[in-house]
């Protein structure tokens, strides 16, 4: 069975991006495989020890944070790891090219997935361009998922289940299973493992997103309504103005 | 102005895919052309709750629809929007409007921004602005083409009367796949998006009646104390807590409660936290966003006067 894992960056961590007046700091340092990642990387790993099968990791971070996350991954039990340099992958203004430029990459080296997994950090549109480029199944939001392809997708109130038919891309959340720890030694071999690089290259001609510094919230509003009788009116224009009640 | 079009599912066998406040907010939050597309197997049945939205709606009626056949929808929609010019899609904000909207995206060949922070529209283009995670950093995205977006607006109800038009539509064979729901997934208070509770502050029963009042004109559930249910006041299946139910609104209007720790501790993932209570002491205000120390009973008086 061929895999392909497109492994990402813990989404939230708040010392990804600092801000102090107004100027916006980049940390990649903070950067480590994702735990949804980590879990579907987990899934496939189950999936080659029952039916024989190679993992091949994709990375579309860069700097020192995709070899971070490469070598995470290697170290796991990944088969390969490859460095996918193609412009920022969670600008969504550029998703749906960089992933148009990775199915024409995996058409292009007769790449035939079974299954793409990726985890689910965000909700961004890449897993769905993927498969849409490649004219596969695709399936979102998997909290659950067996050795069989049985899987429940959750949504608000409940679930959809089913079974996944292949190829597909499947983004995991991070319940679907606890993944293993890497031990010292494949810690070790891997980060003297070599990292494959690939390179895209997207338009120029490509307005971008910009990253900026959120604006300092004020501080918390309580009114008194003995002192201030118009104090029930400013609470309505306040939760007007912060988007509270429109 | 860039017209928008948001999108709703209205199943009769499965309680997902839609969201009042969100239509509620619709309204006030863009100007311009709007539109609702509703897909849906009863449509007769919803016809009257999207004649009050405020805006011209057109429902994809089909017995055999089902919210387990997303497939369905997305193929409609590209058909819809594939030739149509500058246009902003909106989905709810969560897992199924996030998926159905980044399906689309990628069908389109469009943008997709997931749960967007906040919108500016001008007369040719949209700014976006997202959250990056916990960060201190903000995404912010200039649209001037055809785009998607899933996001979450609470509003008033405008109960103003628009057109609605229900078009027959052909829809592909449903998969295979089931829905399975929650144990307490027919519990409204459980996922609400804006609730206002009542604590004993309110002081007797009856004042419950203006509060529902008040839930109503905000599109909230109501929920209720222990200290409350445990006197009858109200239905003891409303009570927010550690013996209850934990709940994780947009906003929390809490009226007449002090915030005792087994209360707060079903609340504290609300994301925004209103309190009214005569104690400027009491607990809750430590963790409320917004408040008036007063009479929580005047405040809803005039909250009802005023929205």
């Amino acid at each position: 069975m061929k895999i392909a894992l497109i492994a990402k960056a813990e989404a939230d961590n708040p010392k990804t991006y600092t801000s102090h007046k107004n100027k916006v700091t980049y940390h990649p340092e903070n950067l480590f495989l994702s735990e949804e990642d980590k879990s579907a990387l987990e899934f496939a790993l189950q999936l080659t020890e029952l039916k024989k099968g190679t993992i091949d990791v994709f990375t579309f971070e860069q700097n020192e944070a995709a070899e971070r996350i490469l070598h995470e991954a290697l170290a796991m039990g990944a088969t390969t790891a490859t460095k996918v340099s193609a412009g920022n992958i969670n600008d969504p203004l550029l998703q749906n090219q960089i992933a148009s430029e990775f199915v024409h990459y995996l058409k292009e080296n007769n790449e035939n997935y079974d299954l793409i997994l990726t985890g689910k950090t965000t909700s961004s549109a890449f897993p769905a361009a993927i498969a849409t480029g490649l004219g596969i199944s695709f399936y979102d939001y998997v909290s659950m998922i067996d050795t069989s392809l049985n899987y429940e997708m959750k949504l608000e109130k409940g679930k959809i289940t089913g079974q996944c038919v292949l190829p597909a891309v499947i983004a995991t959340l991070d319940s679907i299973n606890v993944p293993r720890l890497a031990s010292f030694t494949s810690l070790s071999t891997a980060i003297n493992s070599s990292i494959n690089n690939v390179s895209f290259k997207t338009s120029d001609e490509g307005v971008t997103s910009e990253i900026v510094a959120k604006p300092v919230k004020n501080e918390k509003a309580i009114f008194n309504l003995d002192q201030d009788p118009k104090a029930t009116q400013k609470l309505v224009e306040i939760l007007k103005q912060n988007g509270m009640l429109r | 102005m860039v017209p928008i079009y948001y999108i709703q599912l209205e199943d009769k066998n499965i309680d997902e895919g839609h969201n009042s406040n969100n239509l509620a907010g619709l309204d006030s939050n863009f100007k311009g052309k709007k539109e609702v597309l509703v897909f849906s197997n009863h449509a007769t049945e919803i016809k009257d709750k999207y004649a009050s939205s405020g805006v011209k709606t057109t429902i994809y009626q089909n017995e055999n629809f089902s919210v387990t056949n997303l497939p369905a929808v997305t193929n409609t929609l590209r058909k819809i929007f594939v030739d149509k010019a500058n246009s902003l899609i909106v989905f709810d904000k969560c897992n199924l409007g996030n998926s159905l909207g980044s399906q689309l995206a990628a069908v389109l060949n469009v943008p997709f921004i997931y749960n967007a922070k906040d919108i500016c529209c001008d007369q040719d283009h949209i700014i976006v602005n997202q959250d990056i995670g916990k960060t201190q950093a903000l995404r912010k995205i200039t649209l001037n083409d055809k785009a998607i977006i899933s996001l979450s607006c609470n509003g008033v109800l405008s109960h103003s009367k628009n057109e609605v038009d229900i078009i027959d539509w052909e829809c592909a064979e449903t998969n295979a796949a089931a829905y399975v729901p929650e144990a307490n997934s027919s519990n409204d208070l459980a996922y609400a998006k804006v609730i206002v509770a009542g604590g004993k502050g309110l002081g007797s029963p009856d004042k419950f009646k203006p509060l529902a009042t008040l839930a109503q004109k905000l599109n909230a559930s109501v929920g209720a104390t222990k200290a409350v249910t445990d006197q009858g006041w109200i239905d003891k299946n409303r009570m927010i807590g550690i013996s209850n139910l934990s709940v994780a609104p947009d906003v929390y209007y809490a009226f007449g409660i002090s915030g005792a720790v087994q209360h707060t501790a079903g609340m504290t993932k609300s994301k925004c936290v209103i309190a009214i209570n005569t104690d400027e002491a009491a607990p809750i205000f430590k963790l409320a966003n917004y408040g008036i120390v007063g009479d929580a009973n005047q405040v809803i008086k005039q909250l009802n006067e005023l929205l």
